[in-house]
């Protein structure tokens, strides 16, 4: 019996010794993320992970308005891909998986001005002494300035009057997408300190509106009447529209002087920024050999389109965010930026994209 | 003619003295008394012979000594005889008469096979049956022939006999005792033997004196067939094909079962441990994974043992030279220790040692081999084994090295037989 005990303990001694866990290697896959086709007549073949090359998934930053985009760079070569998947004001106007006929390529002409800023925004202000433009925060001229691409931008007018007062005001200006109109009515009322505003929605409603005065809460009702200090103030109005988009708007006020009051500076959109409509566009930029390629400055009518197909989860990136995969097929021309050499695209690709 | 009492006591008397010189008469005296065929069984023929024969008796006996619990067979027995016999020829012709009398009367002998040799020192010592004259280990008779031993030399100091007798089959006897009368003047003593093994017994005879071997009373008895058991440990050397150039393994293991005979036939079947170690195991395993970019990982296993469990099935057949079995094993991987490496796109991210890893081959294993084992000492025996691996293979799962074949193993056995 003693013989059995031992034998079993001996069983029991081996088969429980510490197991270490070995790495359990995933399953040997093909390329994922990869573009093929033509550039220029050439056959090109770029994937994700030979040749150094890798999937960028990434939030194009494009003149402040937040793009899905992709990647695939080696470092000397790159595909860029990135698209806008709804329209910047209307959430609920977003990218169609099931249907991309109405989607295009963005067509952004050169070397105009989206918006021109001058003295003539402050026509009414008559004891201005002097005006200073700048676009997000950066200098951008005395009396007159222009912004010559399209985006959301914040235009700060910092200005001097003939009594030595400095004022700024500032309001965002989306220049080449839509948005809804928004103007600030403010009554003043000559020989008083009396201030009535409203403010007026074009194309949605305002949910929800908070008015600051020099910075103060004045009122959170959408038209109010106060009497305030004498002088000249900043009305800014913070809104929430019916579509869920929150923006601001701010003007120059002052007491007794009914029409003392300067626009939001939606005057200073020219027709290219109202006629380029970059909502729900896609943009394809092609570099090597220290050229860029872009679609952006091409006009890529209807016919020569793009489609994202197969649209589906397909994970979740470092930083968090939801990666998206499609496969999308590109055909298009690009334009090289210096030389304006014009090039025809025509790719198949499996991009990743990070969606805002 | 046949020998009275007296005649055996006078013949006796005349050559228990070496001085007595041979006369030719009596060896062709001898020579007729043989019957020229055997005769006719008569069961107490020999023994009122042996009334008469005084001188020191050589009894041969081969037995096959079976340890108490070791495999045994009731109806094959082969017997060795091996003794010196002295005296002149005369006195080996009676000898000779005599084991051929105690053959025929119990009927157990089938064969019998007695081989004379003559001491180094006496090359005239010549023993034949007929007068022609005989070398050593020249065959005197087999069974069923009258055989007669003898020195042709008179002045001979003795001989050499040794011989085997292989037991008839299916003896339907059930006695089980070899009487060994050595009632000569000498010994005058019973010895009583138990043919239940395969043993060689050996027995000395007498050489100072002229003697006569007399079988007597060889009876046997069946002994049933029954399990025994029995306990073995092993180790050998084997050949592993499966890494990158021929490996050499080292085994060992113990194993317990239980044998069934069936005449000469042994079923066996046991449980058995096998620990392999290796000194070159080595394959790896890769993938390679594409994302945003390719990583490409790998898994390098060195196993250094692998711990085996094993059902060893035996069908053996004993023989008078050893026993022959052949085995098939089938096993499981249980345990094993490897050393173990992980790399990510080439760069080492974790070395250490695994226990219980048993990927890249099949746990599952199938032995085939041919083994010959011999019995040492009492209930040990002695032998050896080659094996190969017929079943496991390396998985192909993964990008393993080339080879994907089992060792072929050769080892050496040591068996103890046990009852209960």
């Amino acid at each position: 019996m003693k013989k059995y005990i031992l034998f079993i303990a001996l069983f029991a001694l081996i088969t429980s010794c510490k197991k270490h866990k070995v790495v359990e290697l995933p399953q040997t896959n093909s390329p994922i993320f990869k573009a093929e086709g033509l550039i220029n007549g050439q056959p090109v073949s770029i994937i994700a992970g030979e040749n150094d090359f890798e999937m960028i998934s990434l939030i194009n930053q494009f003149n402040g308005i937040d793009l899905a985009g992709g990647l695939l760079t080696n470092g000397k070569e790159e595909l860029e891909f990135y698209f806008l998947d709804e329209a910047i004001f209307d959430p609920n106007h977003s990218f169609d998986v099931n249907n991309t006929n109405n989607l295009y390529y963005a067509y952004v002409p050169k070397d105009s001005a989206f918006a021109n800023l001058n003295s003539s925004l402050f026509s009414n202000i008559q004891d201005l002494q002097s005006l200073s433009y700048y676009v997000n925060g950066e200098f951008a001229g005395n009396q007159l300035a222009s912004v010559n691409k399209p985006g959301l931008f914040n235009i700060e007018a910092k200005l001097v009057f003939q009594d030595g007062e400095t004022l700024s005001v500032e309001n965002p200006l989306l220049l080449g997408f839509n948005e809804a109109e928004t103007v600030i009515d403010a009554q003043l009322t000559s020989g008083s300190s009396q201030l009535s505003a409203n403010l007026i929605v074009t194309g949605a409603t305002a949910t929800a509106v908070n008015w600051y005065l020099d910075g103060s809460l004045l009122s959170s009702s959408l038209t109010f009447t106060r009497v305030i200090t004498e002088g000249r103030h900043i009305l800014k109005a913070d809104y929430t529209l019916s579509d869920g988009t929150k923006r601001q708007k701010s003007i120059l006020i002052k007491t007794n002087y009914p029409g003392y009051a300067s626009n939001d500076f939606n005057s200073a959109k020219t027709n290219i920024a109202n006629n380029t409509q970059l909502d729900l566009k896609a943009v394809v930029t092609y570099r090597k050999d220290g050229k860029v390629y872009t679609s952006k400055t091409v006009y890529n009518n209807s016919l020569t389109g793009f489609a994202i197909n197969d649209l589906q989860y397909y994970g979740i990136d470092g930083g968090g965010h939801a990666i998206l995969k499609g496969n999308v097929e590109i055909i298009c021309d690009l334009e090289e930026n210096v030389s304006l050499e014009i090039i025809p695209v025509n790719l198949n690709c499996t991009f990743a994209f990070r969606i805002p | 003619m046949s020998w009275s009492d007296k005649d055996i006591d006078k013949l006796f008397s005349e050559n228990a003295h070496p001085e007595v010189p041979f006369q030719e008469s009596y060896w062709a005296e001898m020579e007729a008394m043989l019957p020229p065929t055997p005769p006719a069984k008569k069961p107490f023929a020999w023994f009122k012979f042996s009334l008469g024969v005084a001188a020191s008796t050589l009894i041969i006996v081969a037995l096959y000594n079976l340890p108490q619990n070791s495999e045994s067979s009731a109806y094959s027995r082969t017997s060795n005889i091996h003794g010196e016999i002295s005296g002149n020829k005369k006195m080996n012709n009676i000898f000779a008469n005599h084991i051929k009398t105690a053959a025929q009367n119990n009927k157990l002998i089938k064969e019998t096979e007695i081989e004379v040799d003559t001491p180094e020192n006496d090359k005239n010592h010549k023993l034949n049956n007929s007068g022609k004259g005989l070398s050593h280990k020249d065959v005197i008779s087999k069974g069923g022939q009258y055989f007669s031993i003898g020195n042709k030399n008179e002045n001979s100091k003795g001989g050499f006999v040794k011989g085997e007798i292989v037991i008839a089959e299916n003896n339907p006897d059930n006695i089980n005792n070899i009487s060994i009368d050595n009632s000569n003047y000498l010994y005058n003593r019973l010895t009583t033997n138990k043919i239940n093994t395969l043993d060689t017994k050996e027995i000395n005879f007498n050489t100072e004196f002229p003697s006569i071997a007399l079988l007597n009373d060889v009876e046997f008895v069946k002994i049933p067939s029954r399990l025994t058991y029995f306990v073995d440990v092993y180790g050998g050397i084997g050949q592993s094909l499966i890494a990158n150039g021929n490996t050499l393994t080292t085994n060992f293991g113990a194993a317990v079962g239980v044998n069934k005979q069936y005449g000469r036939y042994i079923l066996g079947a046991g449980l058995g441990f096998v620990g392999v170690r290796y000194n070159n195991f080595k394959f790896d395993e890769k993938s390679t994974y594409y994302s945003f970019t390719k990583t490409t990982y790998r898994n390098n296993f060195n196993y250094q043992y692998l711990y085996n469990f094993q059902i060893p099935l035996q069908l053996a057949r004993v023989t008078k030279f050893g026993t022959i079995e052949l085995n098939i094993a089938p096993g499981y991987t249980f345990q094993s220790q490897l050393d173990y490496e992980f790399y990510e796109n080439e760069s080492i991210v974790r070395r250490n040692q695994v226990y219980g890893e048993t990927r890249g081959y099949n746990k599952f294993s199938l032995q085939t081999g041919l083994g010959y084992r011999i019995p040492i000492c009492g209930s040990w025996e002695f032998g050896v084994r080659v094996q190969a691996e017929i079943c496991q293979t390396v998985k192909s799962q993964a990008e393993y090295l080339d080879k994907k074949h089992f060792p072929i193993n050769g080892q050496i056995v040591l068996r103890k037989k046990l009852g209960f």
